[in-house]
This record gives C-alpha cells, sequence and structure tokens, in this order.
C-alpha cells in the first residue's frame, strides 16, 4: 500500500511540475506579445515547430488553412518582420487573460496541454473589445531550463474576426 | 432623420457654383434623390457607403434585381439533403440539394410568421421543420405540413381552403457554373454566361474546371459599407502600394505582365498579372525609388513562397469579380472565393472560402495552407485591406453632402487594358451599380 501511494505522489508532482513549466511558458508568451516583445516571441518554440490559429470550428472539419500557419522559427519570425515592416494597420494593443491549464499528458521530455484564452483588444481611440477567446492545445518540450512550443495550436471559437488579425493571439 | 430632397439640392446648385454641372437623377418609388455628379463614374459620391435609405433601395433594386448572386460550391453540399446558409444582401437563404441531387436556392424565412426555418450554418436535412410552429418543407421549399391544420378534435386549424401550395418558402432562381451556385430573384435577370460574357466565363472555368475542395472558411467582420470592399477587391492601383510586402518581395509589380479586364457590360472584371515577366530597369521601380518597396528585407525562411507552376497561362496572381459581390482569387497557388455580405449601410461581413481540388496530394494541400497567409484577415497582402476600407468609411463622416471620391485614374474609359495603372474596374462596377439602382 505504502509503496503504491508514493508512486502515485510521484506521478502527481510530475504533473504537477509539468503544469508549472507550461503555465509559467504560456504567462511570458502572453506578456510577451502584451508588451509588444515581438521578437522575443519566435525563441519561445522549438526550430522545427508548427504553429497555427484557426477557427475550432474549421479544425474540427480538417480544414487546414486558418489565419497563421508557420511551420518553423524562421515562419514565426517573418510574421514579426512583415508586422513591424510591411503590414499597415492601426496600432493596438491586446490583453491576454489565459486561464487554467490541463495536462493532458506527460512525461520527462515534454507534455501535451490545454488552456482557455482570451484576448482584450484596444484600439487607439480607447475602444475596448473581446478580440478573442478560444483554447491553446500545446505540445511543449522541456529542453534542459526552458520549456519551448513544439506545435501550438490557436483554436478561436469564432469562425469571425474583427476586421483584421495583425500581431499574434 | 435624414432628408435628401430635390428642393435641398437645387437650392445649393444655385448657391455653389461647383454644383452647375450637376443633373438631379431619380426620385424613384419616393425614394432619395441621389445626384450623380456630371462626371459620371469618375465621380463616386460618398452618400453612397453610408446612406441607410440606400442601403434599402440596394436590397430591392441590386440583391432582389437582375443580378447572380454568389450562394456556394459544389464541394460545399456534396450530397443529396445537405444544405448551407448564405445572404442574398440582407436576406437570409438556403442553398441544398434535394433528392435527386439538384440544387435549389429558398429564402431561410418560414412563411407561416417569418422564423428562420434553419439555424445551423451547415449540414444535411431530409426536410426544414420550422420550431415555432412546425411548419415543413421540403428539400425544394414546398410546404409538406402545418401543424394542427386541421385542428384538434375538429376545432380550429387552418381554414378549408388553405392550399399548401401557395405557401411554400420564396425560391431563387439557381445556376450553375462549373459547380459554383448562383441565385437571382429576379425573372429579369440574363442566363449567366450572358450575364457574364466570353472572357469572364472562360477565365472562370479555368480554375473551376475540376472538382474542388475546401480547406479553410472564416469570415472578417468590416466596419465599412461592402461597396468599399468591391471597389477594393477592383481595384489594381493599391495592390503594390498598400500591400507592402507585394512590393519589397516582388511578388507584384506594375511592370509584370498583365491585364486589366472588363466585360462588355463592365460589371465584371479581372485583374492578374504574370510573375517573372518583367524588367524593372527604367521603370520607376528601379533603384528602389519607390518608398512602399522594401527590398533590403528579406525573409528568414521563404518556405511560404514556394509555389508550384498550376496553370499553363502563366499567371501568379489573379482576382476576379463577378458583379455585384463576389470574388474568385487565385494568389500562387492560393485558390478561394471571397464573398461580401452587407450588414446595414455601415458594416459587412467578408466570407472566405479556401479551396484546393479533391485529388491534391498532400504537398500541393500543404502549400496552399502555408500560401494562405498571403491572404484573409491576417494575410501579409491583404491585411492591410480590412484596414483602410475602414478608413475610408471614417474618413468620409460628416464632409459636405456632395463630397465625393475621384476615381480617374486612366482617364474615364471602362475598358481593358494591359496596364494595370487604372481604376477602370471600378469604374465599371459603378457603371453596373448605376444601371441597376437607377441613379
Ligand atoms: S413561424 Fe414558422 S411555423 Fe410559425
Ligand atoms: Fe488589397
Amino acid at each position: 500500500m505504502a509503496t503504491r501511494k508514493t508512486a502515485a505522489a510521484t506521478k502527481a508532482i510530475d504533473k504537477t511540475e509539468a503544469r508549472l513549466r507550461v503555465e509559467e511558458l504560456l504567462h511570458e508568451y502572453a506578456a510577451c506579445i502584451d508588451d509588444g516583445r515581438y521578437e522575443e516571441w519566435p525563441a519561445m518554440f522549438t526550430e522545427e515547430c508548427r504553429y497555427l490559429i484557426i477557427p475550432k470550428e474549421s479544425h474540427e472539419r480538417g480544414y487546414v488553412s486558418g489565419f497563421y500557419l508557420c511551420e518553423s522559427r524562421g515562419m514565426l519570425a517573418d510574421r514579426i518582420l512583415c508586422l513591424r515592416e510591411t503590414a499597415i494597420y492601426e496600432s493596438q494593443q491586446y490583453r491576454h487573460l489565459i486561464g487554467g491549464t490541463r495536462v493532458l499528458e506527460c512525461n520527462a521530455a515534454g507534455c501535451r496541454a490545454e488552456t482557455p484564452f482570451t484576448v482584450i483588444r484596444t484600439t487607439q481611440d480607447g475602444a475596448m473589445s473581446l478580440f478573442a477567446a478560444g483554447k491553446y492545445v500545446d505540445e511543449v518540450v522541456f529542453e534542459s531550463e526552458r520549456a519551448l512550443f513544439r506545435e501550438k495550436l490557436v483554436l478561436t471559437d469564432s469562425t469571425r474576426i474583427d476586421i483584421l488579425i495583425a500581431a499574434p493571439l | 432623420m435624414i432628408t435628401y430632397g430635390l428642393v435641398t439640392a437645387s437650392a445649393r446648385m444655385r448657391a455653389c457654383p461647383a454644383f452647375t454641372g450637376l443633373t438631379p437623377i431619380s426620385m424613384l418609388n419616393g425614394s432619395p434623390a441621389l445626384t450623380w455628379p456630371a462626371q459620371g463614374v469618375t465621380r463616386v459620391p460618398y452618400r453612397l457607403y453610408d446612406d441607410p435609405q440606400i442601403h434599402e433601395r440596394e436590397q430591392s433594386l441590386l440583391f432582389r434585381g437582375p443580378t447572380w448572386n454568389y450562394l456556394g460550391l459544389d464541394c460545399e453540399i456534396p450530397q443529396p439533403g445537405d444544405y448551407k446558409l448564405n445572404f442574398v444582401g440582407a436576406t437570409p437563404v438556403i442553398l441544398c440539394r434535394d433528392e435527386n441531387g439538384e440544387v435549389h436556392a429558398m429564402v431561410n424565412r418560414c412563411a407561416h410568421r417569418g422564423s428562420l426555418v434553419c439555424i445551423d450554418k451547415r449540414g444535411n436535412r431530409e426536410q426544414f421543420s420550422c420550431v415555432y410552429h412546425n411548419w415543413s418543407y421540403n428539400l425544394r421549399g414546398d410546404l409538406t405540413s402545418v401543424a394542427f391544420k386541421r385542428g384538434v378534435r375538429g376545432k380550429g386549424g387552418m381554414p378549408a381552403d388553405f392550399d399548401n401550395a401557395k405557401h411554400g418558402l420564396e425560391r431563387l432562381r439557381v445556376t450553375s457554373f462549373n459547380g459554383i451556385h448562383f441565385g437571382t430573384f429576379s425573372e429579369a435577370t440574363p442566363p449567366l454566361e450572358q450575364y457574364l460574357g466570353p472572357v469572364m466565363s472562360a477565365y472562370l472555368k479555368r480554375a473551376y474546371s475540376r472538382p474542388m475542395k475546401v480547406i479553410g472558411a472564416h469570415s472578417q467582420y468590416l466596419k465599412n459599407n461592402w461597396k468599399l470592399v468591391m471597389e477594393n477587391v477592383r481595384d489594381p492601383y493599391h495592390a503594390s502600394i498598400l500591400h507592402l510586402f507585394f512590393g519589397s518581395f516582388g511578388l507584384s509589380r506594375q511592370t509584370m505582365k498583365g491585364e486589366a479586364l472588363l466585360d462588355d457590360s463592365g460589371w465584371h472584371h479581372i485583374v492578374y498579372t504574370k510573375r517573372g515577366t518583367d524588367d524593372i530597369r527604367g521603370s520607376e521601380y528601379e533603384g528602389n525609388k519607390l518608398p512602399n518597396m522594401k527590398s533590403h528585407l528579406k525573409l528568414n525562411d521563404p518556405k511560404i513562397l514556394e509555389e508550384w507552376p498550376e496553370f499553363p497561362d502563366g499567371i501568379t496572381n489573379m482576382v476576379q469579380t463577378v458583379f455585384p459581390t463576389v470574388t474568385f482569387q487565385q494568389i500562387s497557388n492560393c485558390l478561394g472565393v471571397r464573398h461580401i455580405v452587407p450588414r446595414g449601410p455601415h458594416e459587412s461581413e467578408w466570407f472566405w472560402t479556401l479551396l484546393g481540388y479533391e485529388d491534391d496530394e498532400p504537398w500541393q494541400t500543404r502549400i496552399r495552407a502555408r500560401q494562405a497567409n498571403l491572404i484573409g484577415p491576417a494575410g501579409f497582402i491583404s491585411l492591410e485591406d480590412g484596414a483602410v476600407t475602414n478608413f475610408v468609411q471614417r474618413g468620409i463622416q460628416g464632409g459636405r453632402p456632395d463630397a465625393m471620391a475621384v476615381v480617374e485614374l486612366g482617364g474615364s474609359s471602362i475598358a481593358s487594358s494591359e496596364d494595370r495603372v487604372t481604376e477602370s474596374t471600378i469604374r465599371g462596377f459603378w457603371k453596373g451599380y448605376r444601371e441597376v439602382m437607377g441613379f
């Protein structure tokens, strides 16, 4: 009995630890976007990675095209390059509210987790709106000190985007 | 209250010399007079983007008038019973396929007291039953049953002479062109191929000649009148200026071979370019003189520009519109339909359907998906469009009642040209609009 209890306890700690690492990564991710430190954003992913923003409905239908699709850290960096250099839009501020993370699977190398999010967007005239809500479905790898996203699906609850998406969600 | 009276207009004409060239046009059906400027379609009154009465009039004269309105694609309703909801102007419609495989469209409005008969935007049904009082319709829109039609225990119910056949859903005439379905409310609308003309028909067949599949679907809610969107997609002037990505990475330049095409009526248009066909020496593009080109920029991972030559004609970028509200696009291998739906005079919703072919190899789907980064609400070459049409909507507020846009690039012609330094394609839209609206 005692042995089994210990094993269970160890496993529970692993999952909690995994959750803490994912939460830390997510909070840094959100702060990085909300603070406009976009250049730091690609480094939160592995070199080979997948980042897709897509309506939940499209994803469930098996569609592959959404709003953003990056398949490498370079493509993430290009999103930022274009955001800074070529995109023309009215300046706006995001505020991410990250909900509770659920770790679905984990081992020493990484984990899969789901986390609800909302993004409030404030435009320069002061108008605020609930811009996006949905969930992150993340595949995170624990490489040395840092946790990194290997895959990040941003599944939006709505199929509709208010005017445009500039910065990542 | 909004008042636009002829009296006011003529008073202004006397007071202001700038007005002397204007001809007040119609006061049809008691609706407000709109005075189209004497310069014709090289001028567009800003009121057209803003006036609730004009919006109302569009519903009756344009969307219920002699126009073919985009409804959907074969691949969205492949099976008997499949349906998809859409809108013709403000009117909610159902596009569906009946038991025999035939495609129908009807207004999504119960013949009893007006409830939507179908709520879920896509699905498969054997019939449409209204939830309110359970009137039911078959897949052709015929009324098949009325709850308690004969009353309960002989009491109540509909009059004995109530004829189901007279109370079906309002139907649209549907025509299908290479798997693309259009609908019209008017008996006067000519057959689609005649409506499109030979050139437009041929280009539409070009991409839509094989079975397709949907690879993405979403919408963009725009804070501007729908016509600003149609002007924007028909505007080759802005492409390499507003969209810095285009110019900076050499995707589209005015020096490339291409054409701005209009059909004989001017209602429909195509603008295409062929990448890799230009020599910028001696042009405005030489030596990075243009402020809108940042050719020093380099992509970290140019995978997004990977493509394969899909069409033998070498066209790499094509936008085609069918008047009034639909756009068919090919950006490299990124194929899709954009359909603008008015949501009142000041807002609109832009529906994007991204496509591939049914027999695409996985690598082809992957390239199409990557290229989709270029388009849509987050697109490298289209994110700006939603921003700028909104800037126009805001910019025209509170202007003089006679304020108007200048659409004079390339003169006043409404004709095809090899150069794309023209707004003839936009003038064509306004020609169609005036004809249908009686302005
Ligand atoms: S409104 Fe549809 S059955 Fe009454
Ligand atoms: Fe554009």
